[in-house]
């Protein structure tokens, strides 16, 4: 399964390496997001990259599947 | 144990009859038992065992690395890891495993909580391998944070020589980065016989691409969880179902393997469905899979079961109890016990009083649904859980349900009858929250959330909190009743019992206030002037000038209250009370929730009375008046007792052990610090900062009987524990506005941490010094940091008390490691301090004994055994030696209140300086003994000895002089009834391995040489020197050149740093 998580804040360098299993689109989305998209094995997985998102303080907007 | 509740399969009930008929059931060991959080769940004869899923092996890759392996099972809710890992631990434990299991739940997003649970898992594992764990305080352990507790787990684990799996269940319920460190160092680091288990429903934060890298990661996800027909088949079977190949193979496709959704179709078909018609109809349906089956269950009980399932559903440990209480069923155990033998969604635990769960997945139906019904519904269930609860003293869950019924008044009123009971059990992060949830200006919650505040170390916040009090309308301030204090409530007979007066919690806030604060209690005469000009608008005082009024009139009535009328038990009485464990208090349940079958009646007066006996104690022991303390002390330990208070009973024996320290009264220092060890072991404040104290002084305890393997020990984990709460203060004081504090502004707290740390570094010194007694080196090392310490007596605010005790012991040291002339200096150092001159002369007494000189320490004594025996030095707790206490108007209050009670503190009997006494008699003693008076030589002994026996003072009598050893042997017989503290002593005497006084340069250094060392600090040049001395230049270059080879340096600037260590400039 492959998902999209779109992000209100652009994710620093710094933080990149906390998602080494997501890219980052090149796409930008406004001004300032960060367009994520990666496989993710299952649910726990899904919400282990949610959660991350959460301690580090990202603002998730958009998530969704994309078509594999 | 009831095998009876776990059905067919026989091996599992077995194992788990094992698991608990292999713990101690004694009283004293009730907290040992394994609580339910550390117990593997029990599996039912509806278990179905997934042949697919094995338990894990340990990956060869890792074992090659010498590291651990780590099992992810990661799967959504009702994927069956709980049922997973609880068959795991059956077959690891049938291999020959442990098993270290922990549920965890919302209380481990603490790292403190988590620490004890990770703790409490790995000790029950290895409990039945290494049974001594059960006697052995984990002192260093709980409290410690990071490193210390994963370094402790590791430690434990390796004693048990086996393979240990910690298992961590519902990890996802943790969130807190500083839990998951904890989990992430305990990975990291483990060995390669200890193994990680993880269930969890998302992925936790830990660096799980780094252990696929390294080849240490086992992951079961969630589509190797999914049932397989056989599993779906076998599940079926297990109710005794016969589907059709065909109509399994169809359940097994709508329910896409979810485990709970077999199970729960599986009960809906047992109770009769039609297979086809109920396949049907599930798959038509638009619903969720889990609402459609959830659904189906519930439908398929009838009405009275399911508004009973509907009401307790807000719980979510229940027991009969209490499902009858919420309910207002009779019958609720029957009803559970009906439900969680034919329904896979109730499960139960039924060691102990039953406690019934009902599976997450039907919790949050249920709870969605009661919401749904009606608001109101849910609320009142909550309401009735939280008078329930509060009605079993399980404030906490009140306090919870109070607050999700959303009913302030219930929260508030839990509050007033509960806050302190939860103060006193250590969980003030609660009382806080709560308090800041109801927000509302009663006074009384002020008042609560302020000692809230001083209890989680907090004094900005309370002061804050008491001074928005004490500027209120009506304040208490303008007329102090000084005799309010003593716990008995004669004057207000008309006023409920069970609520606080604000008076009292107001006094108590000060008084620990005033110990836990700033000494810079806001400045009353300063401030005054101040408000006057600052706020001409103002008619009134400032708050913070009230506040210190207020505080100075505490102190004062805290005084005169404990010194009058207050008599003092005696040492017999005491014991009695050490000895008075109530078994129920040993076995109180800390956790919300466990201790559901224990009742009292809330008692609220008691709890206050306790805090206000235990804060005195506190006051009174900081500001040097030993026996009113003690006196504080005990009492508060005896209220503590009777109320089954475990925590405060433990803090009023520290105090017990502080005082008794204070007062060298070593029988009853060691008694009450090893008391508290004993009795805090496995319960959760073994190892708390709070208990330190005991564990420093229970050190010098053993040390002092000349047991320095048990010293070393306990001193080590008091150290370990200290370098915790030392950093944990550093980071508060940098986190403070005021950077750079002068040392002056130390509360009354962190000076006794400091002085702890002290006396924890000294025995350290000691024992060091004992262990390596023949390396000059050692020597050496122990000698400069003592030395440190004791110059830098004066740099820190210190009373004088206390710092004659620390240099004494500093004195004893330097002289047992053979350097005299820095135990002149340290004597130097005692000279100036007020009482010390019976101290000074008692060390120079010994450092002239042991330096053979006979008439010099015989002079030196003479006068201190003339005066009869010594007095205490005087108890006046003001002098500090380098804060002026007439320069600093905060501790003016507390001098004005010295002059007010100072005759009365005066009249008080004090203990002789015990020490001084006993050593000035053996130095006499030995003096006699080297001139042949044997008759002068046996009576000081038997003067010294009779002294030292009551409080088997071993080491107090052998460390004067090796040749003590000698005149006990000659009194031989003649001792009468101190023959059993001899017979010890001549033991003793015989394993102690004293230190020999040796040089510690292999050649002595001549007068010429020794001249010119001290020449050498100086900045003359070599043609200088040789020109001072008359001497030609060659001459000195050759006495240097042997002076440099005797000190083994190379140059004139090391040759001055080497005679410095030796004490020789």
């Amino acid at each position: 399964m492959r998902y999209e998580f779109i992000l209100v804040e652009h994710i620093p360098d710094v933080a990149r390496s906390a998602f080494p299993e997501l890219e980052e689109s090149t796409v930008a989305i406004g001004t300032t997001g960060s367009v994520m998209y990666g496989d993710v094995i299952d649910a726990p997985h899904l919400h282990g990259i949610l959660d991350r998102f959460q301690d580090l303080g990202f603002t998730l907007l958009e998530l969704r599947r994309l078509p594999d | 144990m009831d095998s009876g509740a776990v059905s067919t399969t026989g091996d599992r009930a077995d194992r788990t009859g094992d698991r608990t008929g292999a713990r101690p059931t004694g009283v004293g060991r009730a907290a040992t038992r394994t609580s339910p959080k550390h117990r593997v769940p029990g599996l039912t004869g509806r278990t179905v065992r997934r042949s697919t899923i094995r338990a894990p092996a340990p990956l060869i890759s890792a074992t090659d690395r010498g590291a651990g392996t780590m099992v992810l099972v990661a799967g959504s809710v009702g994927t069956g890891k709980t049922t997973l890992l609880a068959d795991w631990a059956g077959e690891l434990e049938r291999r020959g495993d442990l098993i270290a299991w922990a549920s965890l739940d919302r209380e481990d997003n603490d790292p403190q909580v988590m620490a004890e649970t990770l703790l409490g898992a790995v000790r029950a594992a290895a409990l039945p391998t290494a049974p001594w764990l059960a006697d052995e305080p984990d002192q260093s352990a709980v409290g410690a944070v990071g490193q210390a507790l994963v370094t402790r787990l590791l430690e434990i684990a390796a004693t048990a020589a086996r393979h240990v799996w910690v298992v961590l269940d519902d990890l996802h319920l943790v969130r807190d980065p500083r839990c998951l460190d904890l989990v992430e160092l305990l990975v990291r680091w483990a060995p390669a016989h200890l193994h990680v288990i993880i269930g969890t429903r998302s992925d936790p934060g830990l660096h799980l691409a780094r252990l696929r890298l390294e080849e240490r990661l086992v992951e079961v996800r969630e589509h190797d969880l999914r049932f397989s027909l056989d599993d779906t088949r076998e599940l079926l079977s297990r109710h005794d179902l016969q589907l059709e190949d065909h109509q399994v193979r169809r359940l097994q496709e709508l329910t896409e393997g979810w485990a709970a959704g077999v199970a729960l179709a599986a009960v809906s078909l047992a109770r009769g469905r039609d297979v086809d018609e109920f396949l049907g109809e599930f798959a038509r349906s638009d619903r969720a899979m889990s609402g459609y089956l959830v659904e189906e269950v519930l439908a398929s009980l009838d009405a009275a079961t399911r508004d009973f399932l509907l009401s307790t559903s807000v719980l979510e440990d229940l027991t009969a109890d209490l499902g009858a209480a919420v309910t207002g069923r009779d019958d609720a155990g029957a009803l559970l016990d009906a439900l969680s033998a034919d329904n896979a969604m109730v499960t139960v635990d039924r060691v102990g009083t039953p406690t019934y769960r009902y599976h997450v997945l039907l919790r949050s139906y249920l709870g969605a649904m009661l919401e749904a019904g009606s608001v109101r519904g849910a609320r009142e269930v909550h309401a009735r859980a939280a008078q329930w609860y509060a009605a079993h003293d399980v404030p906490g869950q009140a306090l919870r349900h109070a607050e999700a019924a959303g009913d302030l008044d219930l929260m508030s009123d839990v509050i007033h009858q509960h806050a302190l009971h939860l103060l006193l059990d250590g969980r003030a992060s609660e009382v806080e929250a709560a308090v800041r949830t109801v927000r509302t200006d009663d006074p009384v919650m002020t008042a609560v959330a302020a000692l809230a505040s001083l209890d989680l170390s907090d004094p900005e916040a309370a002061r804050r909190q008491l001074a928005s009090l004490v500027t209120g309308p009506g304040s208490w301030f303008t007329e102090p009743e000084p005799n309010d204090l003593t716990g008995e409530l004669t004057d207000d007979l008309d006023v409920d019992p069970s609520a606080l007066p604000l008076e009292r919690l107001l006094s108590v806030g000060l008084r620990w206030l005033a110990f836990v604060g700033k000494d810079t209690v806001g400045h009353p005469d300063g401030d005054a002037t101040d408000s006057a000009t600052d706020s001409a608008t103002d008619s009134g005082p400032t708050s913070a000038d009230r506040l210190a009024k207020g505080l100075a009139a505490e102190l004062n009535s805290t005084y005169s209250t404990w010194s009058e009328g207050h008599p003092v038990p005696d040492r017999a009485a005491l014991r009695a009370l050490a000895d008075d464990v109530r078994p129920d208090a040993s076995s109180r349940a800390h956790g919300p929730g466990h201790g559901l079958a224990v009742g009292r009646v809330p008692h609220a007066e008691a709890d206050l009375m306790l805090l206000d006996q235990l804060t005195s104690g506190d006051v009174l022991l900081g500001s040097g008046r030993f026996g009113e303390a003690r006196a504080a002390y005990a009492s508060a330990l005896s209220t503590a007792r009777a109320a089954g208070h475990q925590l405060p009973a433990l803090q009023a024996m520290v105090g017990m052990a502080s005082v008794a320290a204070a007062r060298e009264d070593l029988a009853e220092m060691s008694t009450w610090s090893e008391r508290v060890l004993v009795e805090s072991q496995a319960t959760p404040w073994a190892g708390s900062p709070r208990l330190l104290p005991a564990q420093v002084l229970a050190g010098w305890a053993a040390f002092n009987v000349l047991d320095d393997a048990t010293a070393r020990g306990r001193n080590e984990a008091a150290l370990e524990l200290l370098g915790v709460v030392l950093s944990m203060m550093q980071e508060q004081a940098r986190g403070g506005a005021e950077a750079g504090a002068p040392a002056g502004e130390m509360s009354t707290a962190a000076r006794g941490l400091e002085q702890l740390a002290r006396l924890a570094r000294m025995l350290e010194a000691n024992l060091d010094l004992i262990e390596g007694a023949g390396q000059p080196g050692v020597r050496q090392d122990v000698v400069d940091r003592v030395m440190a310490g004791a110059r830098g007596v004066g740099e820190v605010s210190m009373t004088s008390v206390l710092a004659v005790g620390e240099l004494s012991r500093a004195h004893r040291v330097v002289l047992l490691a053979g350097f005299p002339r820095l135990a002149r200096e340290v004597e130097q150092l005692c000279e100036g301090l007020p009482g010390a001159a019976a101290e000074v002369a008692t060390m120079a007494a010994v450092r002239h004994l042991r330096a053979g000189e006979d008439s010099a320490a015989r002079a030196a004594v003479a006068p201190v055994l003339a005066s009869g025996l010594p007095t205490d030095l005087p108890t006046d707790p003001s002098p500090d030696l380098k804060a002026d206490p007439a320069a600093d108007p905060a501790h003016r209050p507390v001098e004005d209140s010295v002059k007010a009670q100072g005759d009365a503190a005066a009249a008080l009997p004090e203990r002789p300086r015990l020490r001084v006494a006993v050593t000035a008699h053996l130095v006499a003693a030995v003096v006699a003994h080297r001139n042949a008076q044997p008759t002068v030589a046996h009576e000081e002994l038997v003067a010294a000895l009779t002294l030292a026996a009551p409080e088997r003072a071993l080491r107090m009598v052998l460390e004067v002089a090796p040749e003590v050893a000698d005149v006990l042997a000659a009194g031989a017989g003649r001792f009468g009834e101190l023959e059993p503290f001899v017979g010890e002593l001549n033991v003793q005497a015989r394993a102690l391995a004293d230190l020999p006084a040796e040089p510690l340069l292999d050649v002595a250094l001549s007068a010429r040489e020794l001249s010119l060392l001290r020449e050498l600090p100086s900045l003359l040049t070599v043609a200088e020197i040789a020109q001072a001395r008359a001497v030609s230049r060659n001459t000195v270059k050759t006495q240097l050149r042997s002076l440099f080879q005797k000190l083994g340096v190379g140059s004139r600037r090391d040759a001055v740093a080497a005679a410095r260590r030796l004490g020789l400039l």
